[in-house]
This record gives structure tokens, sequence and C-alpha cells, in this order.
């Protein structure tokens, strides 16, 4: 297994060069010898963790944990065939439900928590921006999310995360769901008020309170 | 482009300062407290009165005094290692730490003390490792020595502590000619010109007055063929005019006298034009160097100094508070910055403040930090096809984010400036992190470096002939 071996470290590695035409060879390659896209999956998660680590402890910027986790997405990609193929069922640490509220177009801050928990094995269903209660409520209905997260910018686009969690009550659905929000301006005292069960203002932060709150 | 560069005075408003200065080293002149110097000046043509000590220069003799001084672009200054590791006249201010303080403030204690030799050793193991310090002055005149071998003493402690060039103001010229010595062992050399790996300073004492000792190690300093730097330090109201334009007089008279004498004893020899003009606080009756003031004359000087194409140093970060507060910060950063700003080559005084006096680990820290922000602030804006960037932001378009592009990472470093202890997080994360001020953080840094950093080590022979030249300093002088 030692070409093996030596090609999972060289996946690991991949990542921090940032360049996704070259991850696309280095995964052909893998899947040439015989890796199963687990594995290779895996090896890369392995790498972007690495980036995130690094940039938790700012020897790295967003810009490269970023770039870290579109060059996995690069890799991937050229998986999905043998992923269909073979029916295989990746294993996450949690599936999440994440989007901006309705009324906010702003998504830089939750595009990089998205970046750390899917570096961290998480399995993350992105709704986009200015997303209306109900497609929050049935998209973590859909996937049976374990958590759903919620950003909001604008200090006006706040309420609409306090209706998510009615909406949430609602449909009988806030048992089976912990609610984090997250955005620069939301407040501990906010996120009582709403009755979320936790809240950031970083994605470090906020990945480390999902895995509490998680219990992985 | 870079910054544009700031100025004070018109070109008139220079020629009307430099004529006016003529018009007082030939009219008043300088008092000179030293027969050798008189003499050296004399027989040069100056009109000497051996008598009351004044040396009344004409016009002609300072003229070619600047003719002869190195100009700035041909100025290199040396490291421990006998290599180049400053070029002057390349568009960079190169900082220094320092200088000559009494005074420590102690984190461990938070109190302030006298400083020791194993304080300057500390600090310049600190500045050897800080990355926007250029170079190591002394940073406290030992406390805990004779007080003749404080200057010796405190060499000793920097040569063996840090490879960067070093800086001195020693008291004495017995003092100096050992620094010499020591300088000649470490770089194994006779001849100190060929790698000048020390330099130093000598102020007049205002007005218009050089005392024998400040004198005879500028002639002493200059005929060894290494860096003198003058610094005329009048103060306004007090030993200079109230007026700025009149301090600027007497300031520009003593720094001339200054050049012509460092040319008298060996023409050619290199000299830098001081900066640091100070101001006199009529409550407190203190001279001060935080000012508003300070900072416009400092701009005004090295205009002068770039008038007659000569390197240029000043004195800073300064501040006149006793503590790391805001006071400090806004003092310093605007005292800093004006003769970064004016293009002054050389500044010495990081790490300290209280005019001049305290000296802390903490501050030097800071001091890199700020100097890190100021460089690149004068570094100003690049505009070229390349950096307009309008293929990436046609290719990003609307409503996306640039994060995911390789141009944000290529660029990144060089545009940007990455601070090394600023707090930029977020308050969750500050807070997470400790909750730490910037004293704080510059503390825990300044005691990692103390703790982990191994500045490269003097060869033990060298160390042993160092010690010995101390000690036979010692012994002489008691």
């Amino acid at each position: 297994m030692s070409g093996n071996e030596s090609l999972h470290d060289k996946l690991v590695q991949i990542i921090q060069e940032y360049d996704p035409p070259k991850v696309e060879a280095v995964v052909k390659e893998a899947v040439s010898v015989g890796m199963t896209p687990t594995e290779i999956i895996e090896a890369l998660s392995r790498g972007v963790r690495m980036v995130g680590e690094k940039y938790a402890s700012g020897e790295a910027f967003i810009a490269e944990l970023i770039m870290a986790g579109e060059v996995m997405k690069a890799g991937v990609s050229i998986l999905k065939p043998e992923i269909m193929k073979q029916g295989l069922k990746t294993k996450s640490l949690g599936r999440i439900v994440i989007g901006t509220v309705k009324g906010d177009l702003h998504d830089i801050g939750k595009n990089i928590v998205i970046t750390m928990l899917e570096a961290s094995g998480f399995q993350v269903f992105d709704l986009g921006v200015d997303v209306p209660t109900e497609v929050f409520v049935e998209k973590a209905k859909e996937v049976n999310a374990e958590v759903l997260g919620m950003s909001a910018l604008l200090t006006v686009s706040f309420p609409e995360q306090g209706k998510v969690v009615e909406a949430l009550k609602e449909t009988g659905l806030r048992d089976r769901v912990k609610v984090i929000i997250g955005g620069a301006a939301v407040t501990p005292e906010w996120a009582e008020r709403i009755e979320a069960d936790g809240y950031a203002d970083n994605a470090v932060t906020g990945v480390a309170k999902i895995r509490k709150l998680l219990n992985r | 482009m870079k910054l544009s560069k700031l100025k004070v005075l018109s070109d008139d408003e220079l020629s009307a300062i430099h004529d006016a200065s003529l018009k007082i080293l030939w009219e008043v002149g300088v008092k000179v407290e030293s027969d050798k110097a008189l003499k050296i000046t004399k027989d040069a043509g100056a009109t000497v009165d051996l008598q009351a000590k004044i040396v009344k220069v004409p016009e002609y003799l300072i003229n070619d005094a600047l003719d002869s001084a190195p100009k700035t672009e041909n100025i290199k200054f040396f490291n421990r290692n006998c290599e180049v590791s400053l070029k002057l006249g390349q568009g960079r201010t190169h900082a220094f730490s320092g200088f000559n303080a009494i005074h420590m403030l102690d984190s461990k204690t938070g109190t302030r003390r006298l400083a020791t030799k194993e304080d300057v050793a500390n600090f310049a193991k600190l500045a050897d490792a800080l990355d926007n310090i250029d170079g190591v002055g002394t940073q406290a005149i030992p406390q805990d020595t004779l007080p003749l071998s404080a200057d010796v003493r405190a060499a000793e402690a920097m040569f063996l502590n840090t490879e960067k060039h070093l800086f001195f103001c020693p008291s004495r010229v017995t003092t100096t000619r050992t620094i010499f010595d020591m300088a000649r062992t470490v770089a194994g050399v006779d001849n100190l010109s060929e790698a000048p790996l020390i330099s130093i300073q000598s102020s007049p004492t205002s007005p218009l007055h050089w005392e024998a000792e400040a004198i005879e190690i500028l002639i002493e300093t200059s005929k060894n063929g290494l860096m003198c730097e003058i610094l005329p330090q009048p103060i306004t109201g007090a030993t200079s005019p109230v007026t700025l334009a009149g301090s600027l007089v007497v300031h520009n008279a003593e720094n001339l006298s200054g050049i012509l004498m460092t040319q008298l004893a060996n023409r050619g020899s290199p000299v830098m034009y001081g900066c640091a003009p100070t101001v006199f606080d009529m409550k407190e009756a203190t001279p001060i160097i935080g000012a508003p003031e300070a900072a416009l004359l400092r701009i005004a000087s090295v205009q002068l100094a770039q008038l007659y194409n000569l390197p240029s140093h000043s004195i800073a970060p300064d501040t006149d508070s006793h503590c790391q507060d805001e006071q400090n910060a806004w003092e310093r950063i605007i005292t800093t910055a004006a003769p970064m700003a004016a293009g002054v080559d050389l500044i010495v005084n990081s790490g300290m403040f209280e005019t001049g006096l305290t000296v802390s680990h903490e501050q030097l820290v800071i001091d890199n930090e700020i100097l890190g922000f100021l460089h690149r602030f004068i570094r100003g804006i690049d505009v070229s096809p390349d950096l307009l960037s309008i293929e990436l932001i046609k290719k990003v378009g609307v409503a996306g984010h640039y994060l995911k592009e390789k141009e944000t990472l290529m660029h990144l470093r060089r545009e940007h400036w990455m601070p090394a202890i600023s707090s930029r997080a977020t308050y969750g994360r500050w807070t997470e992190l400790g909750a730490k001020d910037i004293v704080m953080k510059a503390h825990e840094k300044a005691e990692k470096i103390l703790r982990e950093y191994q500045p490269k080590p003097l060869d033990p022979k060298i160390q042993e002939d160092l010690h010995e030249i101390v000690k036979k300093f010692e012994t002489n002088i008691t």
C-alpha cells in the first residue's frame, strides 16, 4: 500500500497549492491506482482541515481557506460518476441547512462558515441568500437536518431569524433541529430572545459551537 | 505612486533659513571648547578667537564641506558580519532601536526601575528578532556599572546579542575609542571604514556651543571614516528662539558647524544631518518631543538635509507620555509618520517613551508593529494594467466574490500589510482569545522572543577579546 500512502499524502498536500487543474490530475491518478472515492475525499478533506486549522491559528488567510474549499470541490467533482456508479454514501459529521435570511443579500460570512464546516466533515445544504422562512423549514424537513444556520448582516433583517424559529415550532420540527445564528452584528442577547440554541460572530467559533451543540 | 513627499517649507523659505544660518555662523559663530578643534578650524581659514573659543565660519568653508560630504545614495551601513545591511537613498526610512534611556518599565513588576546591563542585552536580543528594526542603538545607559564604563559595558552586551548595525552615543572620547577597538576586534579589520558596522551620534549644546568631548568624539569618529550622526536639539524658547523659523536657523547653523568639523577632520567622511529640534513646555518647564511643533520641525529639517543632498536622521517614535496610553500612541504616530513621509533616511528611538527617559520591551514590540504599518502607508498605491484587474472584475462579474480567485492570493501579501499583534478579530473571537489589549499582546510576544530566540553567537574567541578590552578599560579608569 506504500504507493497509495504516498498518493494519500499527495492528495492532502495538493490542497495547499490552490490550483484546481493540479488536483484533478492527482485525483485521476488516485482513481487509476484503485483508491476508493471515500479514501480520496477523506484525504482531500484532511488537506482542507489543515488549512482550516492554520486559519484558526492566524497562520493562513481566509482567501487560502476558501481556495482550499474550491480545490477540494474540483477534486470531488471528478469522483461524482464513480460515486454514482458505486452507489456510495459519504459519511458526514452531521447535516446542516444554512442560508442568509430574507431581505439580506450578504453571503461572504456564510460562505466562509460553509467552507469551514465542509472541511470539518459536515454535509452542508446551502440555500443561498434572501431565503424565505418556508424554504428554510422545507429543506430542514427534507434532509432531516440536525442544524439550521441563519446568517444576517443587516439589523433590519434580524427579525427574519425569529420568524424561522417560530415556523419550526409550528411545524413541530423545533425539537429535532438545533438553530444557530450568525452575522457580525448578531448578539448573544438576540439569540436568547428568539430562542436560538447558539450564536457566533465569526466562522471559527461558529464551527466550534455547532460541534458542541451536536456533541461531535 | 508613492505617498507624495511631505513638505512644510517652500524653496524660498528653505533658502531663507539657509542664508540666515550662514549669517549667524559668520557674525556670531559657534563656541568650541576644544583646542584641537579650534586649531583645525583656524588652519582651514575660519576666524577663530582662541581666547573666547569662538569660531566664525565663512560661507565658502560651509559650501566646501557640503561638497565633500558623501551624498545620501552613496551611504551604506554594515552589520556585525561585515556585510552591507542597509543602503540609504532607496526610498526607505530605516529604524533603529534606542536610545540612551535611564529607566526601564519592568512589566513583571509594573514599575519603573533603573536600567541594567542585562536589560541592554535583552533589548539587543529583542531588536535582533524584530523585522522592522534595522539597527540597534544603546537602549539604555546601564546604571549598574561604573558610570564611566556604562557605554563600554552596553556596547559589549550589544555586540554579543545582535548581528545588526550598532549605533552609539558615547559620553567620552576614551569610551568612543574603546568602542572602536571592540568594533575592530569584531570585524577583524584595522581600518573601520572598510566595514563600518557601527555609527556614532554626537550633539552640540544649543545654542551654538560644542563641548570638548562632543566635538572631539565627532573628530575621532570622522578620522576613523565612520558615520557621524550630528544631533542638535535646540529647544524652542529656551535654547533657541521660540519661533519655529528662528529655532530652525539655530538648528541648521549647529548642523552645518558639525558637518564642517567632520569634513575638516577627514574630508569625505560620512555625516548625517540631524532632524530633531525640540519644543519647550512653558508650563512644566520641560523639553518635550511629542508636540505638533516637533513634528513640523522634523519635516522642515529633513527638507534642509535634502536641500544639501545629505542623509538625514531623526529621533522617533517619540512621546512625552509616561506609559503606553492613547497620548503615547497619537504622539508616536505623528512624530514618526511626519519625518518618514518627508523622506528621512534613519530614525532612532524605537522602544522608548517618557521623552526618551524610559524604555520597555512592550514598547519596542509595539514600535515594530507601528513601523510595519507606516512602511506600508508610505509605499502608496501601485497602478498598472495588471493591478487594475479589469479581466478579473469581468470574470467575477456582479454579486459574486473575489475570495476564491487566484489573483487574490497572488497580490495579497504585496498589496496589504499583515499586522503581527494588532487586534482585528470580531468581539466574540477577541474575547475567546483572552480579550488582550495591545500592551498585553506585545508583552507576550516579547516574552516569547526572549525565551525562545537565540541570536547568532559571536565567536567565543572574539567574546573573550571583547571582555578583555572592557576589563582593561575599567582598570585604566579606576
